[in-house]
């Protein structure tokens, strides 16, 4: 090969190859309204203290001529991270992104004198069913500003529905058993969840963003942590509730 | 050594044996709490006149009345708690403020595990026979007054219960009687009675209830009085009461009736005397209920004057009180009461006819101190 011939190969393939890096490393920093967007996902361990784990003492001064037995293993989480809600604050992306998501329709049940789900987080606009399945009566009753309502007696197999159109912690209580009170958290998006029984939780679909992550026990002051979601990533957070130092943490 | 290794395992054998006599064995693997302390504050006003049997306090001057109960239950296993109930009072009478306070019930209940209608209980325990009692703390009972002759009594006793199917039962040995003639100048003494009761729900919504008592109603200070060779214990109160719940939507009706003859010292007839009352109590919206309570009351007023002097007359009145409740909390709520008790007759042995009339306020919250203490540990948390 002519020198002239090999100077030219060796100055156009370093050439072509600078170029093409030059063509291909812009087109990565372009705005891609796909690749941007792309939801993230927030997940993490839930930490509780040792004493919001403990499960209170049921005891009736006056016992019921007939009471009903407690729910059988498997019909009620026992853990106490059944009764945390880890959620997003709200945000103008945020409440974009919700807006194809229908409100559900959701249940909690009255059974073995107790409501169950004892936390039941809902989107603002979902509208809750109060089945009762126990053979007595119950009389469901709220008296919060979320939502006052009182359903009245009814008996095994009947159920009420109540609309909660606005967010905030309805406390749900039952006229004829003092000891049985539940919680409606009632949000304004749906990005949230409840831990499983070893503590993790997860909220997926998440818009690229900056976030507070509240952390809610209905005994404990809400536990507020900012985040940053980036497009397609996930982001590990762990939460204690209620804060406290390491040397002190239950389960 | 051997001595050391036998009483070991001989402890270990009563510990095991211990643990599942008291239901330890069973116990979840989730911490549970043992121990609790929960309480009702009432507040109340009231204003009478100034010469009803029943219902005068203060002269008939405006009058307080402040009132703490509080209840503490410990959970020695799942299957028993032991529990008491105190009270304290104050009040202004006759322009001095007198207070009191008493250990109203105090008890060990056993509850069966897989059977949670069966009960024992055994201690100081609620009068079993008026089914009112279960509603009398101010955060059950619709109105501010309690039915007369159905009055809360805290005798010391036994008691079983439980149900079977639609029906249900409870039997009892208690040493004082539960239903006690308003009119009686003799203060009851104590002695074991038996007391039954039986209950048929046909739905959820109604029941229907019977119960029976026998047994003394005087007491020591009427031995003096009473012919040779008797005492007390001698004269019985024979009791058949029937009652009745139905509850539906917002509705509540609850109702008794009891027939009780009182055997009377010198006296050839025993004396019949009947009383019920019906209580009716509706929801208007989550906040505000109505109530009234009408009652008949058909007794005997029983006078003991000493020696050998005893009288009784029949009084025979109507007991009236109508009310509104508001709930400012789940736990707190403001109750306004008029009640007012017309007698039908001259009654010789009070003194006349004396009717009266009570118009009350009540404020009331219950509470529970347990969460009182989270509240202050969340906040101190953070």
């Amino acid at each position: 090969m002519a020198p002239g011939v090999r100077n030219l190969w060796v100055w156009t393939l370093p050439t072509v190859a600078l170029l093409g890096a030059l063509w291909a490393t812009p087109a990565r920093s372009q705005p891609d309204a796909g690749a941007s967007s792309a939801p993230g996902t927030l997940a993490g361990n839930i930490r509780i203290t040792s004493k919001l784990a403990e499960q209170r003492m049921r005891f009736r001064l006056y016992p019921d001529i007939k009471p009903i037995a407690p729910p059988e293993e498997g019909q009620l989480r026992e853990d106490e991270w059944a009764n945390i809600v880890v959620y997003l604050k709200s945000t103008p992306a945020l409440l974009e992104a919700q807006q194809s998501a229908p409100a559900e329709a959701l249940e909690m049940v009255q059974l073995g004198e107790t409501f169950i789900p004892h936390v039941l987080p809902v989107v603002k606009g979902s509208t809750v069913a109060f089945p009762n399945q126990d053979p007595i009566f119950h009389n469901v009753f709220s008296l919060s500003g979320t939502r006052s309502f009182d359903l009245g007696r009814y008996p095994k197999g009947e159920s009420r529905s109540v609309d909660f159109d606005k967010s905030g912690v309805a406390p749900v209580f039952c006229h004829l058993h003092s000891d049985m009170s539940a919680v409606v958290l009632v949000l304004d998006n749906p990005y949230f969840a409840i831990p499983d029984a070893q503590g993790r939780y997860q909220i997926g679909n998440i818009p690229p963003g900056e976030y507070t992550v509240v952390a809610w026990h209905e005994r404990s002051e809400e536990v507020e942590q900012r985040v940053t979601i980036r497009p397609g990533q996930s982001v590990e957070l762990n939460i204690t509730v209620p804060v406290e130092d390491d040397e002190d943490a239950g389960p | 050594m051997k001595t050391r290794g036998r009483r070991q395992s001989w402890c270990q054998y009563t510990g095991r044996v211990t643990a599942v006599v008291l239901g330890l064995a069973s116990a979840t693997a989730t911490a549970q709490e043992r121990f609790l302390i929960e309480g009702i504050f009432d507040a109340e006003l009231h204003d009478t006149d100034s010469s009803s049997h029943l219902l005068s306090r203060n002269d008939g001057d405006l009058s307080y009345v402040g009132r703490v109960q509080l209840w503490s239950a410990y959970q020695l296993s799942p299957a028993f708690q032991v529990y008491a109930l105190v009270e304290g009072e104050i009040e202004d009478a006759s322009g001095e403020t007198e207070s009191e306070g008493e250990f109203e019930q105090y008890a060990i209940r056993y509850t069966h595990q897989s059977l949670p209608s069966f009960f024992i209980e055994a201690g100081r325990i609620l009068g079993p026979l008026t089914v009112y009692s279960d509603r009398h703390l101010s955060s059950k009972n619709p109105l501010i007054g309690q039915p007369s002759t159905f009055l809360t009594t805290y005798p010391i006793g036994a008691q079983i219960g439980g149900s079977f199917g639609k029906f249900d039962y409870r039997a009892a040995m208690v040493d004082e009687p539960d239903i006690k003639p308003d009119f009686l100048s003799v203060e009851p003494g104590t002695a074991y009675r038996p007391v039954l009761g039986f209950g048929y729900s046909p739905v959820q919504q109604l029941r229907f209830g019977m119960s029976y008592t026998n047994g003394p109603y005087l007491g020591d200070e009427a031995d003096e009085g009473l012919p040779g060779g008797s005492t007390w214990k001698d004269y019985d109160q024979d009791v058949l009461g029937f009652d009745f719940q139905y509850s539906a939507g917002y509705l509540e009706l609850n109702g008794q009736y009891v027939r009780a003859e009182y055997e009377i010292p010198f006296s050839v007839e025993d004396s019949d005397t009947q009383s019920y009352y019906v209580e009716l109590k509706y929801t208007f919206t989550p906040r505000w209920y109505g109530a009234v309570r009408y009652g008949r009351n058909q007794e005997t007023a029983i006078e003991y004057s000493g020696g050998l002097d005893w009288a009784h007359q029949e009084v025979d009145f109507g007991d009236l009180e109508v009310g509104a409740g508001y709930r400012l909390s789940p736990a707190t709520q403001l109750k306004v009461a008029y009640r007012n008790i017309q007698m039908d007759e001259d009654v010789a042995l009070l003194g006349g006819t004396k009717n009266g009339h009570a118009l009350s306020l009540q404020f009331s919250h219950q509470f529970d101190m347990r969460s009182w203490w989270d509240r202050l540990q969340a906040s101190s948390g953070n």
